[in-house]
């Protein structure tokens, strides 16, 4: 653990010891950024692909552009690559040496994705930290991992989700989770009784 | 709720401003397709060359034009920018034999970390 994250951790356990701050009230702080500010982007940027395949185009040619388009972009996210994973190609995204993370598209990166834990395994064992986070893919499934490391921030296209046709733009943002634009998910499933047929 | 798109001229601004595209001072000396192994490097301090990658052999696969160079700016130096490439490691040239035979490892590399090979 670096000095830094000592001792912000310090602080936090002596704000909350003392009560000045409520762990809740962080925690939903936390969660506004990562639902409202966050990902709540990147799941435009995957709907929109899903449906508009000249969008799609675009965004797989030249990532940071095509996210302007929907009115995103900004630090961290200068130099975007769109990846997107089909049903025989999987893609994943690290970065081994910090925590570099494409902000405007997803927002600022869960602590896992921080860990030295995950930043050391998932380019070593990819296929094994997945099924622990709870996405088992075949053998078949070929695996790119992406170490972001450098300039260029990735995010994935997950595949979108079977019995989904009749959703609309706003209906499909909602099946779109962060993990799956990471790579250690999938988007969600239609959700029960949506009345499409 | 409508986004609006962020101008062009903003756009084509932005990584050079914000970020961290600078002109090319030389053309690159790959393209993709071209094999390159990964150097060590010849002196202690910042790099953006993972350790794992060290004397490994990989394939171009996408230029992304020239950069900023992190190793000199947190030396404080200004020094020119370098070409940028995201290349491709096979699981089994990273990890041995053993390693998951349809694994890639993507990592973007800057010219002065890599040789042809």
């Amino acid at each position: 653990v670096s000095d830094i994250a000592r001792r912000v951790e310090a602080l936090e356990s002596l704000l909350v010891s003392r009560g000045l701050v409520d762990p809740a009230t962080m925690a939903r702080i936390i969660e506004h950024y990562e639902t409202n500010l966050g990902p709540l982007n990147g799941a435009r940027v995957v709907a929109r692909a899903w449906l508009d395949a000249g969008y799609r185009a675009r965004l797989l040619v030249d990532g940071t552009r095509a996210i302007a388009e929907l009115g995103f972009g900004g630090a961290q996210g200068e130099h975007m690559v769109a990846l997107e994973n089909t049903a025989s190609v999987h893609n994943v995204v690290v970065c081994t040496l910090c925590s570099c993370y494409p902000w405007p598209v997803l927002g600022l990166p869960p602590s896992w994705y921080k860990s030295p834990e995950y930043r050391a395994r998932v380019v070593r064992e990819p296929r094994k930290v997945l099924h622990e986070m709870g996405l088992d893919l075949p053998p078949s499934v070929e695996i790119k991992v992406w170490d972001s490391s450098a300039e260029v921030r990735y995010l994935v296209i997950p595949e979108r989700p079977g019995g989904t046709q009749g959703l609309s733009e706003e209906a499909l943002i909602k099946l779109v989770t962060r993990d799956s634009m990471i790579g250690v998910g999938l988007a969600l499933g239609p959700p029960p009784g949506d009345g499409h047929v | 709720m409508t986004m609006r798109p962020l101008p062009g001229w903003l756009l084509r601004l932005y990584p050079h401003v914000q970020g961290s595209a600078r002109r090319a001072p030389a053309a690159p000396a790959f393209a993709p397709g071209d094999a390159v192994t990964v150097r060590a490097p010849g002196e202690p301090g910042h790099t953006r060359r993972p350790a794992y990658l060290w004397g490994k052999r990989g394939i171009v696969v996408r230029h992304h034009g020239a950069m900023t160079f992190p190793d000199a700016r947190a030396r404080g130096e200004k020094g020119p920018p370098f070409h940028l490439y995201t290349v491709s490691f096979q699981g089994r040239e990273l990890w041995g034999p053993d390693a998951d035979p349809a694994l890639s490892i993507n990592v973007d590399l800057f010219e002065p970390y890599l040789e042809r090979s």
